[in-house]
């Protein structure tokens, strides 16, 4: 059964896009991530106009993250001060990266950039990931937990210490510059901006390893900034470029909530080393189809854009 | 005696004569074709009457314009081993469909007419003429692709000599507007007749109310979306922990 979504402007079979929201669901569901680095690209690989799929993926990560947030808010895992730092960081962050989005389209060079930065930051960090839990599973557990504490105490790095704006934030235990979570946070919004996807991905290691934050609070924390990040990308890209497909979006919510319920279910049957494995693998894939893209020759050189 | 007769009947029939000596006559099946959610393109029916059957060196020609449009070609070349967008032109006001029918010999139409009335592909007016310009053979070949340009010489049936019937297609990506279908009549090489009949192509039911939403309450629209997707992402928080409870 084909749907019109009124802002692509195509239709697409309803089961697909059901479809791609249980993928993305399952994700978040067994990885605690947002699915939103899984949805985007097929969304593109489907035939959504990228500045479609990455704006309506945003407004889907506002239910995921709600959801993920309202989990994490009873047991008191969220450090509001530290996120709303992050968030003035993501909220400056989102509206340049909105801005840059709208410009590169102008460009032409949009879809590049998507890519590159899926390539870029997924890549990399899923190279990371896969040593790590390699590592786990096939070596010594005890070197791996040895190079995560080096890393975390990266925060206590005499540089860091030495910048203005020294705040403490007493529910996460640390004194530290305010500009380390707001710069953070600004890098994040870029990319919820231009990739569609959350940032926790990134922001949960960055909090851990440059911040310092205790690790059952950043969790929490970043869904928090990613509610409120997410949902200032809609707006934006809503009222600047309307790019926002309520219909699709509502359809994939949909999906990532029977997804998720799926994906909490089976989480509980596996180990946690091997899910790392597995979602590192699938974030190769994914950059990897994306590189691809960017280095094989195309089939057609050309590409037909519609001006308005 | 007799001869008065026949002034008389000839007179009688004058006035009705004249009215039906139209040289051709035709008419779509439907005049709006409105977009719904489940719309997947739709066929309508042309169908017309021409007053004498058709020579061997006769033709009929179908042709359906869609509203203009403005599209950029981009062609990608290889920089520092990534595919970039390098050079774009742009097509101004070219139409966003071109469909053109085609019946019987069109040998005998002269080479300025067929580019007068942009009977063939190769001689619609885009805004690069030249045929062996590559970003003009993009914008043909991606138009074909989606069935929105294209040449036919099948569509178009005959019933008896007089009457005849054409499946006139608009593929999925039609884009909305003001659309006309011309039949033109061809005999030895001139256009005989022209009919134009206009149609309408516009979006309906919730889609459309989504679109028009989205583009005339931009702000309103996307706190909306924020206001919907808050709640949904409530309503499954409260589902999860129905289950975990």
């Amino acid at each position: 059964m084909d749907l019109y979504f009124p802002i692509a402007e195509m239709s697409i079979n309803v089961f697909l896009v059901l479809g791609l929201g249980i993928l993305g669901g399952l994700a978040s569901g067994l990885f605690g991530v947002g699915g939103g680095f899984l949805m985007t690209p097929m969304l593109i690989f489907v035939g959504v106009p990228p500045s479609v799929a990455v704006a309506t993926q945003a407004n889907q990560l506002v239910a995921a993250s709600t959801s993920g947030f309202l989990g994490h808010w009873p047991r008191g895992h969220v450090d509001i001060k530290m996120g709303g730092v992050l968030l003035a960081g993501g909220l400056l962050g989102s509206w340049i990266g909105v801005a840059l989005f709208s410009w590169l389209k102008r460009l032409g060079h949009i879809d590049v950039v998507i890519s590159l930065c899926y390539v870029v930051f997924l890549g990399s960090l899923a190279l990371f990931m896969v040593m790590e839990s390699a590592r786990f599973i096939w070596c010594n557990p005890q070197k791996g937990t040895a190079s995560l504490k080096t890393r975390r105490d990266f925060h206590h790095h005499p540089l860091l210490l030495a910048l203005p704006f020294m705040m403490r934030f007493p529910k996460s235990k640390l004194y530290i510059s305010a500009l380390l979570p707001a710069v953070i946070g600004f890098f994040v919004g870029i990319l919820v901006s231009l990739m569609g996807i959350g940032g926790g991905f990134l922001m949960v290691p960055a909090m851990i390893y440059f911040l310092g934050m205790p690790v059952h609070m950043v969790a929490g924390t970043s869904l928090f900034q990613i509610t409120f990040v997410t949902a200032m990308v809609t707006l934006l890209q809503a009222f600047q470029n309307q790019t926002v497909d309520m219909m699709l979006a509502m359809v994939l919510i949909l999906g990532s909530v029977v997804g998720a319920q799926i994906g909490l279910k089976l989480a509980a049957h596996l180990r946690g080393e091997w899910l790392r494995f597995i979602l590192a693998l699938i974030v190769l894939g994914v950059c990897g189809q994306m590189l691809s893209g960017l280095l094989l020759t195309p089939e057609s050189l050309f590409s037909v854009v519609s001006v308005r | 005696m007799m001869g008065r007769v026949v002034v008389l009947f000839m007179l009688w029939m004058l006035p009705v004569g004249a009215a039906w000596s139209q040289p051709l006559l035709a008419d779509l099946s439907h005049h709006i074709i409105a977009i719904q959610t489940d719309f997947q393109g739709q066929d309508l029916i042309l169908f017309g009457t021409l007053e004498e059957a058709l020579g061997p060196d006769d033709a009929l020609v179908i042709l359906v314009k869609g509203p203009s449009e403005t599209l950029d070609i981009r062609q990608k070349a290889r920089q520092r081993g990534l595919w970039i967008n390098e050079t774009s032109v742009r097509f101004e006001n070219i139409p966003s469909l071109y469909h053109i029918y085609r019946y019987g010999a069109l040998a005998s139409v002269s080479a300025a007419t067929v580019a007068r009335q942009e009977l063939t592909l190769d001689k619609l007016k885009l805004t690069i003429m030249d045929p062996e310009n590559p970003f003009r053979a993009a914008l043909l070949e991606n138009k074909k692709t989606w069935g929105l340009y294209k040449e036919d010489t099948t569509s178009i049936v005959f019933r008896g000599p007089y009457l005849f019937r054409a499946d006139v297609d608009f593929p999925v990506r039609v884009k909305t507007g003001q659309y006309s279908v011309t039949v033109f009549l061809f005999k030895k090489g001139d256009i005989v007749a022209a009919q134009t009949t206009p149609l309408m192509i516009s979006k309906d039911g919730i889609g459309a109310d989504i679109f028009f939403f989205a583009h005339t309450h931009a702000l309103e629209y996307g706190v909306l979306a924020i206001i919907l997707a808050l709640f949904a992402g409530w309503m499954a928080f409260i589902l999860m922990r129905k289950r975990s409870l």
